[in-house]
């Protein structure tokens, strides 16, 4: 009997990894092909590959630093509605109440006028597995959906690696200091 | 009845967080009840945010700012911001009203011409409290600002810098507080 009940476990356990992004994909599916949408979806490797191509070239620092978390990420998904968004606000809030309920949590959520941004973010064992970012006009509307494995750790390197960029070139533009003059000597 | 008792206790215990989750309090039920309306601005951060912003470490990096607003966000378990230019007196005065003065304490208020300001705290000890709640009511707009967390009022006057909302300006007022920590005072001008 229990040979019979791990194998099912085994065959169902890519059905429940799945519908933690159930809500996400299904969105991304119904809406991808909607008139002037852009629509993306990276696998990780593609990534990384695209991130090691470009570092090398790129002049800014920051972005640099910005790309070596890229190797973290193991998916991508994107869409983005210009001018024409046929998102309507209850399907906005339908998507974050489903998210919501897939393990999501939401970080940050402003609503202005027209205007909804969400950031959620889905944590298993000290590890960031998913970050949603949403918004949402009365014209435009953009998801963005990272599958990732960042550790805190790897935010904290992070957030050190551009503040520290930052301070180097907050000193370096800096005029530089004149030195008093010695005093007179008896 | 040993048994019966544990089980009641922690189905009381559950209850009682699940309530406090929901945000069941009278400021919970005001926000909820704009949240979608566009007249208002609406901003929340959850404890999810303040809980991984305080497992950022930046005390070896030589920025005096950040490391102060670190310092008060590590304590730090939400925020609600709630706007509007919309019968902004009229809001003013309908969020006085909700507000269940046994749940919160007058901490300081400030008259003047055009506008009202309070400052509320909730369960108390000396300079540390449970919830800040800023309440602005003007001619031009109506703001509610409530921080929630082990906030040190002596030290959230920091976050003024970097807070980008209307009547975040105003934490400066807390700086001018007596040492006493919550000791009620009203000021007009």
């Amino acid at each position: 009997m229990k040979p019979i009940l791990a194998l099912i476990l085994i065959i169902l356990f890519p059905l429940f990894a799945n519908a933690q992004t159930k809500a996400i994909n299904e969105f991304y599916r119904s809406h991808k092909k909607d008139k002037g949408t852009i629509n993306l979806a990276l696998p990780g490797f593609v990534i990384r590959l695209g991130a090691s191509i470009a570092r090398p070239h790129l002049d800014e620092e920051e972005i640099k630093i910005g790309l070596r978390f890229a190797k973290k990420m193991k998916g991508l998904k994107l869409l983005v509605a210009e001018d024409e968004s046929t998102v309507t606000r209850d399907q906005y809030l339908q998507l974050v109440s489903e998210v919501k309920s897939n393990q999501y949590e939401e970080l940050i959520m402003v609503h202005e006028g027209d205007t909804d941004v969400n950031i959620m973010v889905r944590e298993k064992k000290d590890k960031i597995r998913g970050l949603l970012i949403l918004v949402r006009e009365s014209d435009s509307f953009v998801m963005m959906s990272m599958k990732t494995k960042f550790k805190m750790e790897d935010v904290n390197q992070l957030v050190k690696d551009i503040m520290r960029e930052k301070l180097l070139k907050k000193k370096k533009e800096e005029p530089p200091k004149k030195s008093k003059p010695l005093p007179p000597q008896a | 009845m040993k048994y019966l008792s544990v089980l009641l206790i922690a189905l009381l215990g559950f209850t009682y967080s699940a309530s406090a989750q929901n945000g069941n309090d009278a400021i919970s039920k005001y926000f909820n009840q704009y949240v979608d309306d566009s007249n208002f601005t609406v901003v929340y951060i959850s404890s999810k945010m303040f809980e991984l912003l305080g497992k950022l470490d930046v005390d070896e990096l030589e920025d005096e700012e950040a490391a102060a607003v670190m310092e008060v966000v590590k304590d730090m378990r939400g925020l609600r911001v709630l706007t509007t230019e919309h019968n902004p007196l009229k809001m003013y005065e309908e969020a006085v009203n909700t507000i269940n003065t046994k749940e919160y304490e007058q901490l300081m208020t400030v008259r003047t011409e055009d506008e009202n300001v309070q400052f509320l705290v909730k369960e108390s000890s000396g300079d540390v409290i449970n919830e800040l709640l800023l309440l602005v009511g003007g001619q031009e707009d109506f703001v509610l600002v409530s921080f929630i967390g082990n906030i040190d009022l002596n030290k959230i006057s920091k976050l003024a810098k970097v807070l980008d909302v209307d009547g975040a300006e105003h934490l400066d007022k807390l700086e001018d507080q007596p040492d006493e920590g919550n000791s009620k005072s009203t000021k007009e001008y």
